[in-house]
């Protein structure tokens, strides 16, 4: 009964998500989605090399990667309110760039992706390597951007995961838009119209949602260097070698 | 999960899941061909394949194809509605001071043959899904020589995710009861709590899980046995052939 309640629940949940993240499949042509493709792919290798000389030097963290997944797919599948009052989902892209570094999370993000295709059918299959992109590459990557920017800068720590996890969201949803509309470049007006009016949609319902999630994000890392210093700091120990390679 | 379920216990479940990849995107291939009617021929092929031959419920299949309805209209009206020059003629036109919106045939038509699309490739992605369980795509994608580190951090998060799910789905009903999620804030604060306590329980399985394979010989792979499907001659002529009828659909409808 508990299940088909959350399951239920999970199934008036999923059409609000769906509007703001993943892009539908089949909804690129055929060349874009095959470009996309093309440029997540690279970001997918680097992470599964960065993931092999991880798992090479610790074998104990495949099974830690295993289930940072299945946590990130766990917590989209969360309803996060939001301040306008809507509710959306937490993409946990801005905490696990924070914690695992970006080339990591290509890996994760593209097989979180693939799940909620085939299991919640969010997103797609044609539609894997743009929102692998989006979602997988270029939010984690401006995440782990601002968060160690902001450290080096000696800003607090709370901004600096703050406007990670947040400014990472909103670089998701820009780079939505962006592929949206060289897909959909506007009659008149092409290109630049075009991704105004996705920007402008996307605005209205993303940026509630991006504060929500900075908040959120806050909240997990102020609680796990409580509750658990330990394990932050060993988990916060896991990229570094990766860090200083790169 | 509803979609995960009907993977196990559909009537396709013992066909080799290699057809059934075959079948999924070669007709998502097809769907690529700018053509409403071939895709409207997908959504039925599709819709008639998973209710009579895999007998999933014809209801949970066309509320399954209301999922990405949001997305779809959200981006169709975004691209139906244009500036557009004065003196054009549009279907409909809204005059603002200094410009006008509007929508003109060209790009009615436009998002019309997106929609189709988009419904055509969902229910080629429901057919896989409805009919392959999860790790028998990644035994098809082991054999296709895909990185096994990928392949074997897709079974560690499948696995996982169920055990995550069932933890997570009971700590937000023990939050909810006690009004956890009454208002915005008391919300975020709840979800914060739950999703680092989760974090902590992933850190602690995965430190007990490796434990206990390290305990069992684990030596840095994990082996397991795949089940082994005949390829049936028959289903690969049937896929081949319906591949076929519907290009010649899309030639005879063309333009």
């Amino acid at each position: 009964m508990r299940r088909m309640l959350f399951i239920a629940a999970m199934m008036l949940w999923i059409p609000r998500t769906a509007l703001a993240m993943h892009i539908a499949e089949g909804y690129l042509p055929l060349k874009w989605a095959l470009l996309w493709d093309l440029l997540a792919l690279p970001f997918v290798i680097l992470g599964l090399y960065s993931i092999r000389r991880l798992v090479d030097a610790n074998p104990r963290l495949k099974m830690l990667l295993g289930f940072a997944g299945a946590f990130a797919f766990v917590l989209s599948a969360l309803k996060l309110p939001s301040v306008t009052g809507s509710c959306s989902h937490p993409t946990g892209v801005g905490l696990g760039a924070i914690i695992f570094g970006p080339w990591v999370m290509s890996v994760l993000g593209m097989i979180v992706l693939i799940f909620q295709a085939l299991l919640l059918a969010h997103g797609g299959i044609t539609t894997l390597g743009a929102n692998t992109f989006s979602m997988a590459v270029a939010g984690p990557i401006a995440s782990y951007l601002v968060y160690r920017g902001i450290n080096k800068l000696g800003g607090p720590k709370w901004l600096s995961v703050f406007l990670a996890a947040s400014l990472g969201d909103l670089l998701t949803y820009v780079t939505t838009s962006l592929q949206l509309a060289l897909a959909f470049p506007a009659n008149p007006g092409g290109f630049s119209a075009s991704f105004l009016k996705f920007m402008g949609i996307f605005a209205v319902t993303q940026v509630p949602l991006a504060i929500s999630e900075g908040l959120l994000t806050v909240m997990v890392i102020n609680l796990l260097t409580s509750y658990n210093e330990e394990m932050l700091t060993s988990l916060l120990m896991v990229p570094k070698e990766v860090r200083h390679e790169r | 999960m509803l979609i995960d379920n009907y993977a196990y216990l559909n009537k396709l479940k013992d066909v080799h899941p290699a057809e059934k990849l075959l079948f999924a995107l070669a007709t998502m291939a097809v769907g690529f061909i700018p053509n409403a009617l071939l895709n409207l021929a997908i959504v039925l092929m599709m819709g008639t394949v998973l209710v009579f031959k895999a007998g999933i419920p014809a209801r949970i299949f066309l509320k399954m194809l209301l999922i990405p309805f949001s997305f779809i209209i959200i981006g169709m009206l975004t691209m139906m509605v244009n500036v557009i020059p004065a003196g054009s003629n549009a279907l409909i036109k809204l005059s603002l001071p200094d410009f006008n919106v509007g929508i003109t045939l060209e790009s009615m038509k436009m998002s019309g043959l997106l929609f189709s699309r988009s419904m055509a490739m969902v229910s080629c992605l429901y057919f896989l899904a409805f009919t392959t369980p999860v790790m028998d795509i990644v035994a098809v994608l082991r054999s296709m020589k895909v990185p096994v580190l990928l392949l074997e951090l897709m079974e560690l998060i499948y696995r996982f995710l169920f055990v995550l799910m069932e933890t997570s789905e009971k700590i937000y009903i023990s939050q909810a009861s006690r009004l956890g999620y009454i208002n915005a804030k008391t919300s975020v604060h709840s979800l914060g709590r739950l999703a680092s306590s989760l974090l902590v329980k992933s850190w602690r399985d995965s430190e007990s899980l490796y434990i206990s394979l390290e305990a069992r010989g684990y030596d840095g792979e994990l082996r397991v046995l795949t089940r082994s499907f005949p390829i049936s001659q028959r289903n690969i002529f049937f896929i081949v052939l319906a591949e076929f009828l519907l290009l010649i659909l899309a030639w005879l409808f063309r333009g």
